[in-house]
């Protein structure tokens, strides 16, 4: 066993792939080919709706982190959401919104407020009607927003709960997905998850009948809080 | 899995014969190839596009021990513990000793292309652990233990009353149920069950990033997100050759392979995993374990000519796009790879006798090589095969081809290479094919060439050869002939 997994065995891999003969490869095309059409020509925050909503995402748009809780307090109405499980994340803080949906009366538990990974897990798994989080990007090209996961922003919150609700600063939208990871790869701190999301959960695995939320959300909403900078 | 690929001929009979399985093949294939022709349209451009992702594939296999160094210390020093297997056996067993070590009882599986290939699945069932499979057609050709129909869709094709059945044998539901949405909810909620419990979760990897230790899944259920956020341990398995160099790289070919697998511009989910999460962390696995796999690639990669096979990422739309695949579907490639996707893939990894009824049922249209992503020349390896197949080239367990296949070119050879021989028995040929002629058209022949003509027809013979004919104009008259109608002369 040792010695099929152990180092004598990454030698013999790495050694069997350095004496293949070498080969000549074909170089990159000329031009911008790595481009899609929608990252370019008007403005990124319709670019990144338009792309979202046809991948079925619910996008809402707040003026600014003023009324962003009676959006929010407005969602929760018309999708009939009891209750939601929050991240802490600097968007979530930022906003306030833990304090400010709770003096409107909304049942929100923080994630922070859980110290076992099983009571966490229930709540997420069986207490929460939704997962509200920030987002730390949106990307235009695909309408894609982009999640990275960490001590303040648990991975389940968007997973489990039917519901995925995300609050994306509008100075926080880029063009491509370059873009995004280019100002990731300048943080100094790393995280252990990023995640590209882009509409709810799908399938059309039975019979070609798509439908959503076959293992995470059925819905994925999201609020443009402010106007792109 | 058991592997059926020397039943080939003989599952695509029946597969011909199945008009459900007809029904769908005349539409999922179509819809799947118009869908990707309407999302490569967004690039700039389309063409460019696709040589980028070609470019991108290929110089990473061409520095591929580096590569794999690279990816191997980063992941290492965000906290992975990477082992590599030199083979299927090696990796399971290692898998296996993952659960025993962590007592786990059960684990759930993420869509993987690498594990059906090494048979994870059977290899945990036989030390105790059950399996769950948690895409949904991947749960439910495992609860059938049929192979996959289609590498977007393997259970597209069962019949929704079939699935009702056994959803109820297996307690998935309570009652019978045909509406495919109430099935795919009644499996949410059985498998959901299990990932709120889960200790260990197991996924393949699409790619791997050199220059950060990232791994990275794409999917659209999010059942792979829940294998990798939701339990304690984390078991990634990778072959070797899912490492490109750059981020950059990646977000390229994740452009690719999502508009040629489903047409969608980007999955719902592609997520990325750089160690194991923090201690601090909520959730997400405290081990992140990295099997890196050989597998018979090191040795497809020794030669330059199957290397090439090795750039493929998995999209499918060669699938989409082979009439071949197009007329039997999934089942008859045997196993895990389908389409020409398999007929590339399962030869150079089962060995070529083994598998030479997939690379001999090529009409060597070139319609996968041209919709393929990253620029694979499927029918110039099926040819490779086949000349390698006939020389039995050991490496690529080739056969050597049978001895009366080899008996007949041996006797075609002197025969070829001797006039006076090749005059008298392509005179012969000419007139016993002619016996067989009806409307101008020979459909039939002797036993011996059944095979051949049992899907082609040859038009009657003329009664002299083109060089007799030649002959005669150019000199007004026939040259001295031997036979009757000239037969046993003016052969070429």
């Amino acid at each position: 066993m040792e010695k099929a997994m152990g180092k004598t065995n990454r030698e013999r891999i790495l050694r069997a792939l350095r004496m293949a003969p070498a080969k000549t490869v074909p170089g990159s095309p000329e031009g911008r080919v790595r481009e899609v059409t929608a990252a370019d020509g008007g403005g990124l925050a319709d670019m990144f709706c338009g792309k979202l909503a046809e991948q079925t995402g619910l996008i809402y748009r707040s003026r600014g982190s003023g009324d962003a809780v009676s959006c929010l307090c407005g969602i929760f109405r018309e999708h009939r959401i009891d209750s939601a499980v929050t991240s802490c994340d600097p968007v979530i803080e930022e906003l306030d919104l833990v304090e400010r949906g709770r003096r409107e009366g909304l049942c929100l538990f923080v994630q922070n407020s859980f110290s076992e990974r099983d009571a966490f897990r229930e709540a997420v798994f069986d207490k929460a009607d939704a997962g509200i989080t920030g987002a730390d990007f949106g990307v235009a090209e695909t309408g894609t927003l982009v999640l990275s996961f960490g001590k303040d922003h648990a991975r389940l919150i968007s997973l489990a709960p039917n519901i995925h609700i995300v609050f994306l600063s509008a100075d926080r939208l880029v063009a491509t997905y370059e873009d995004a990871f280019s100002l990731i790869s300048k943080r100094d701190v790393s995280c252990s998850q990023t995640v590209l999301i882009t509409g709810p959960s799908m399938t059309a695995d039975i019979q070609g009948r798509p439908f959503k939320g076959m293992h995470g959300p059925q819905k994925l909403i999201t609020i443009l809080v402010g106007q792109p900078g | 899995m058991r592997i059926t690929t020397d039943k080939y001929r003989e599952t695509a009979r029946k597969e011909m014969a199945d008009a459900y399985t007809q029904q769908f093949l005349k539409l999922l294939p179509a819809r799947l190839a118009e869908r990707r022709n309407i999302a490569f349209a967004d690039f700039k451009d389309p063409a460019g596009a696709r040589e980028e992702a070609a470019a991108i594939r290929a110089r990473s296999l061409e520095n591929l021990a580096g590569l794999l160094e690279s990816f191997e210390e980063k992941a290492a020093a965000a906290g992975a513990r990477v082992y590599w297997a030199a083979d299927a056996h090696a990796a399971n067993a290692r898998i296996a000793e993952i659960a025993r070590e962590n007592r786990v009882s059960f684990v759930t599986k993420g869509k993987s292309m690498i594990t059906e290939e090494t048979g994870l699945n059977d290899a945990l069932e036989k030390a105790g652990i059950t399996v769950w499979e948690t895409d949904l057609g991947e749960f439910i050709t495992q609860l059938l233990q049929v192979p996959p129909f289609h590498i977007v869709g393997p259970a597209i094709n069962i019949p929704v009353e079939r699935i009702s059945r056994l959803f109820e044998e297996k307690g998935v539901t309570n009652s019978p149920e045909t509406d495919p949405v109430r099935l795919g909810m009644a499996a949410r909620r059985f498998l959901r069950n299990r990932f709120r419990h889960l200790e260990m979760g197991i996924t393949g990897v699409n790619m791997a990033v050199a220059e950060t230790g990232t791994l990275i899944n794409v999917e659209n259920e999010g059942n792979i997100r829940l294998c990798k956020s939701s339990p304690r341990i984390q078991v990634a398995v990778m072959s070797i050759e899912k490492v490109v160099p750059s981020m950059e790289e990646a977000l390229h070919l994740i452009r690719l392979l999502c508009r040629s697998c489903t047409g969608q511009g980007i999955s719902a989910y592609v997520s990325m995993d750089t160690g194991p999460a923090g201690q601090e962390e909520i959730d997400g696995p405290e081990q992140l374990h990295v099997i890196v796999l050989d597998n018979g690639r090191s040795r497809i990669y020794a030669d330059p000519q199957t290397r090439d096979a090795l750039r493929c990422i998995r999209c499918g739309a060669c699938l989409n796009a082979c009439p071949i695949y197009g007329k039997i579907g999934g089942y008859p490639y045997g196993w895990a790879y389908s389409g020409p996707m398999g007929q590339v893939l399962s030869p150079l990894l089962l060995g070529l006798e083994r598998t030479r009824d997939l690379f001999e049922a090529c009409t060597l249209c070139k319609r996968c090589k041209s919709v393929c992503p990253v620029g694979i020349d499927h029918p110039r390896l099926m040819l490779y095969y086949r000349a390698q197949n006939a020389a039995g080239e050991p490496l690529l367990g080739g056969g050597g081809g049978s001895a009366a296949e080899n008996a007949l070119y041996a006797a075609y050879a002197h025969v070829a290479r001797h006039p006076h021989m090749w005059r008298l028995s392509t005179g012969g040929l000419r007139h016993v094919l002619n016996h067989y002629a009806a409307g101008g058209k020979i459909s039939r022949g002797p036993h011996v060439l059944d095979g051949w003509l049992g899907s082609r027809d040859l038009p009657e013979m003329p009664r002299e050869s083109f060089h007799r004919q030649w002959r005669r104009l150019r000199h007004g008259s026939a040259p001295k002939g031997k036979g009757k109608n000239g037969e046993g002369d003016g052969e070429d």
